[in-house]
């Protein structure tokens, strides 16, 4: 609403003021909307890096890599959730940490399988009385050493991770290669030539049964004698071995889908989505400059913010801004209120319940000033004029998330039309 | 994505600068219309600005939050002697350039904030007053483009000789070649500086200085103690003559004798409204000399001139021809003054002023100023130019004392 006099004599040489101004401001939307979302695609493969592992792809570059955050994580950042971004498997020749996942028996411990026979150690160094010495059955003893059983004998579950990655039959899965080997493979490939030696031994490393069927050694009887534990009970408690070479073998399928599952199904590992919103209220002061030479004047401010977090370390924010002043004598009087909106979308950084959040944006005020002139007794006004100005806005969020109580403390620096403001507010509210 | 996100913020960075608008400019000013006699929020033209967003031009530059101290016993413990020491040892805190924030709507420039709308109308009344003077005869070259302080913080002696903020006065400094808008405190009014006449009342101070002592910071009228009655009564006279020179120039400038009115309200304004008679008296004749400098009022005898002039103009209808003799007869009174030194009274003003007004008005300048000045003894002997100029007029001695 514009109604204001025109002194004539000095419109009359009126031409458009020489302003460079740059509206581009769908451009700008459109930029950042793109961005966003090829952010939130980056971001939604995240909760999948196994896959980004088989693949062969490496997970986008986090703001702070999950190589070097993760061996200073102390123990129970299990139960902290971590971004599901630095929550990558491990490699398959890193060193395992999680009991569950078999590591191959490495080489001091398991000779390899072109060398299994000529290093098959002689009957008498075996365990005595186990039954038909075959040069499998007598390995089986050295595997199955009290003093470092093997870790398939205290952990059942097969690495679900060697089966999905090796399904070639002619290199067969790992899991073949443990002590406890599943006795699915002797029950898919009933050769009688080459029996499957886990139903005819019960520890032994069936990889190499499987792999190099010595035509000389004498086939396995059809039904295997007595499993080790029944013949004669040893000593030292085994009580899980007899037990877990018996048990009925589960389908490959079943065993995949479980391993997926199961890799999918750590709740402990991983949080459950990883985005979060979160709107709190803010209050604070807005440091504009000043316009009688005196530097900046800080004026209370108070609005919204909102954000939600795109994936672990990509966030975007959105900030809704107000402030008030009014200055003037009883005759003229400039009343002013200033809406900022402004947008960002920075890095996140998260350090348990803690998150930082460095980013940059675009940012619209609204300023819309009403004068109010009266001047012996005629007066104008008010007269209001809106106007809006683009700008860039860009800042640091830290907050603090406590359950679903969410507080932040945010600084921003705000440049439009030229000037430098600075925004500071805290803020509570709640996160989802 | 890094490229994309680079580019963004190049964008947005680019969208965050807007270049100083230079060369005319339009902005929302209160501006005086002279159909109604009233300031209104009005779309001007500022045609002489060099840097909108600090408020300077060809005409004057706005300098913000500036202390300046006028300390005599300061000044005198540090032995200042010229006008260059006298600025640095009163200047405190030079201050800066002010910043106008805007909002650029529509091609016009819409003040964010009282300071702003207030900065943007102080530069418009200043250009307006330059215009004024220039349509008088006023070159760049007459006058520099001193700063305007705008709300410094101003201390100098009370009437007790305590240092005390100035406010609600506006004034031109001419040891410090620089005009002050000091704040507003109890003036709840239009503030001075948005009133164009005030504004161009401060500005004739410039002018007068500048044609009567070629722009001395310390004109030689006073350069003398006031202790001495010959040098206060020329000292006294002559900050009259300056104040009623630029009452009248003022109310010209807006073409209303009643321009301190928007300001002051009319109770304060009315002694200096220059549509009433003012006559010289004796109660006056007998300040001139006597008054001590700080209790010296210059304003009523300043009236009686400047209301002369006004009314003279008002009788041959062409108030603009008035004022470019009065302007013109500035420089020629400077001479006459410093010729006469402490013979300088009030008839050598006359006597010049009168000269200078161009001989179809002159008999009625004569027959006014010579019958406002009657109090001061000025006579048709002592006023050669008038001795052939008759005029029936209102006189002082009609209207009583």
């Amino acid at each position: 609403m514009r109604k204001v006099h025109r002194a004539d004599a000095d419109v009359r040489e009126r031409r458009p003021v020489s302003v460079r101004r740059v509206d581009c401001a769908l451009l700008l939307v459109l930029a950042l909307v793109a961005s966003a979302a090829r952010a939130q695609d980056e971001g939604g493969e995240a909760p999948e890096p196994a896959a980004a592992d088989i693949d062969g792809e490496r997970p986008p570059t986090p703001f702070l890599t999950p190589q070097k955050q993760r061996p200073d994580l102390p123990p129970t950042d299990v139960f902290v959730a971590p971004p599901p971004g630095k929550q990558r498997p491990p490699p398959p020749d890193a060193p395992v940490k999680k009991p569950r996942v078999v590591k191959p028996p490495k080489p001091p411990r398991t000779p390899p399988p072109r060398t299994v026979a000529p290093r098959l150690p002689a009957p008498e160094s075996g365990s005595a009385g186990r039954g038909p010495a075959s040069p499998p059955v007598e390995a089986a003893p050295r595997k199955l050493d009290p003093e470092s059983p093997p870790a398939a004998l205290v952990q059942p579950a097969p690495p679900a991770e060697n089966e999905l990655r090796e399904p070639n039959p002619e290199s067969p899965p790992a899991a073949l290669v443990q002590p406890a080997p599943p006795a699915e493979n002797a029950l898919r490939e009933p050769n009688p030539e080459s029996p499957p030696a886990a139903l005819v031994q019960p520890a032994p490393p069936a990889e190499n049964a499987l792999r190099e069927p010595n035509p000389e050694s004498p086939p396995a009887p059809a039904r295997a004698p007595p499993p080790e534990a029944d013949v004669a009970p040893e000593p030292r408690p085994r009580p899980t071995r007899n037990a877990f070479v018996l048990e009925a073998p589960e389908p490959v399928e079943d065993a995949a889908a479980r391993a997926r599952a199961q890799d999918h199904d750590e709740p402990d590992s991983r949080p459950a989505h990883p985005t979060r919103f979160a709107a709190t209220a803010a209050l604070g002061a807005w440091a504009m400059q000043a316009s009688d030479g005196t530097g900046h004047t800080v004026r209370f401010t108070y609005g919204i913010r909102a954000g939600y977090e795109l994936s672990d370390w990509l966030a975007v924010e959105l900030s809704v801004l107000r402030a008030t002043a009014s200055a003037g004598t009883a005759a003229v009087n400039v009343g002013a209120s200033y809406q900022l909106i402004s947008a960002r979308l920075g890095w996140l950084y998260a350090r348990g319940p803690a998150k930082v959040i460095v980013g940059v944006g675009p940012a619209v005020a609204l300023d819309d000033v009403t004068y109010t002139v009266v001047d012996g007794g005629t007066g104008d006004g008010p007269l209001s004029n809106l106007t809006t100005s683009w700008g860039v806005a860009g800042g640091v969020g830290f907050r603090m998330g406590i359950s679903s109580l969410e507080l932040r403390l945010d600084v921003d620096g705000v440049r439009r039309s030229s000037r430098n403001e600075l925004v500071m507010t805290a803020g509570i509210g709640v996160a989802l | 994505m890094r490229r994309l996100l680079a580019a963004l913020v190049a964008a947005l960075a680019c969208a965050a600068c807007s270049a100083d608008p230079t060369g005319p400019v339009t902005v929302l000013a209160l501006a005086f219309d002279p159909s109604d006699l009233h300031y209104h929020l009005s779309e001007v033209q500022l045609r002489s600005l060099t840097s909108v967003s600090s408020m300077s031009g060809d005409v004057t530059s706005l300098v913000g939050a500036a202390t300046l101290v006028v300390d005599p016993q300061a000044l005198a413990a540090q032995g200042v002697t010229t006008a260059d020491e006298f600025k640095r040892a009163v200047t405190q805190s030079p201050g800066g350039p002010v910043t106008f924030l805007y909002a650029q709507s529509g091609g016009v420039l819409y003040p964010e904030d009282f300071d702003s709308l207030n900065e943007a109308t102080t530069y418009y009344n200043f250009e307006k007053a330059f215009d004024y003077f220039a349509s008088l005869g006023l070159t760049h070259q007459d006058l520099a483009p001193y700063p305007v302080y705008y709300f410094p913080d101003f201390r100098r002696p009370n009437a007790s000789g305590a240092l005390t903020q100035a406010k609600d006065n506006a004034l031109f400094y001419p040891a410090l070649k620089a005009f002050l808008v000091l704040p507003f405190d109890q003036l709840q009014a239009l503030p001075l500086s948005m009133n164009l006449g005030v504004v161009a009342h401060e500005y004739t101070h410039a002018v007068t200085n500048a044609k009567l002592y070629q722009a001395d910071s310390l004109p030689w009228p006073f350069q003398h103690d006031s202790s001495d009655p010959e040098w206060a009564t020329v000292k006294h006279l002559l900050r009259s003559v300056d104040e009623g020179l630029a009452d009248y120039f003022g109310a010209n400038a807006v073409g209303d004798p009643r321009y301190l009115e928007h300001s002051l309200g009319h109770d304060e304004s009315g002694p200096r409204d220059l549509a009433a008679q003012h006559c010289a008296t004796p109660a006056m004749a007998a300040e001139l000399p006597g008054a001590h400098d700080d209790l010296y009022d210059p304003y009523p005898l300043g009236s009686v001139l400047g209301g002369a002039l006004w009314r003279t103009g008002q009788v041959v209808n062409d108030r603009q021809a008035i004022a470019e003799d009065v302007f013109g007869a500035l420089v020629p009174l400077g001479i006459a003054l410093q010729q006469a030194s402490t013979s300088v009274d009030a008839a050598l003003v006359v006597e010049t002023l009168a000269a200078g007004i161009r001989a179809s008005a002159r008999p009625v300048a004569c027959g006014l100023l010579l019958d406002r000045f009657a109090g001061l003894g000025v006579t048709r002997d002592r006023v050669p130019s008038c001795a052939k100029s008759t005029a029936p007029m209102p006189t002082c001695a009609s209207a009583g004392p």
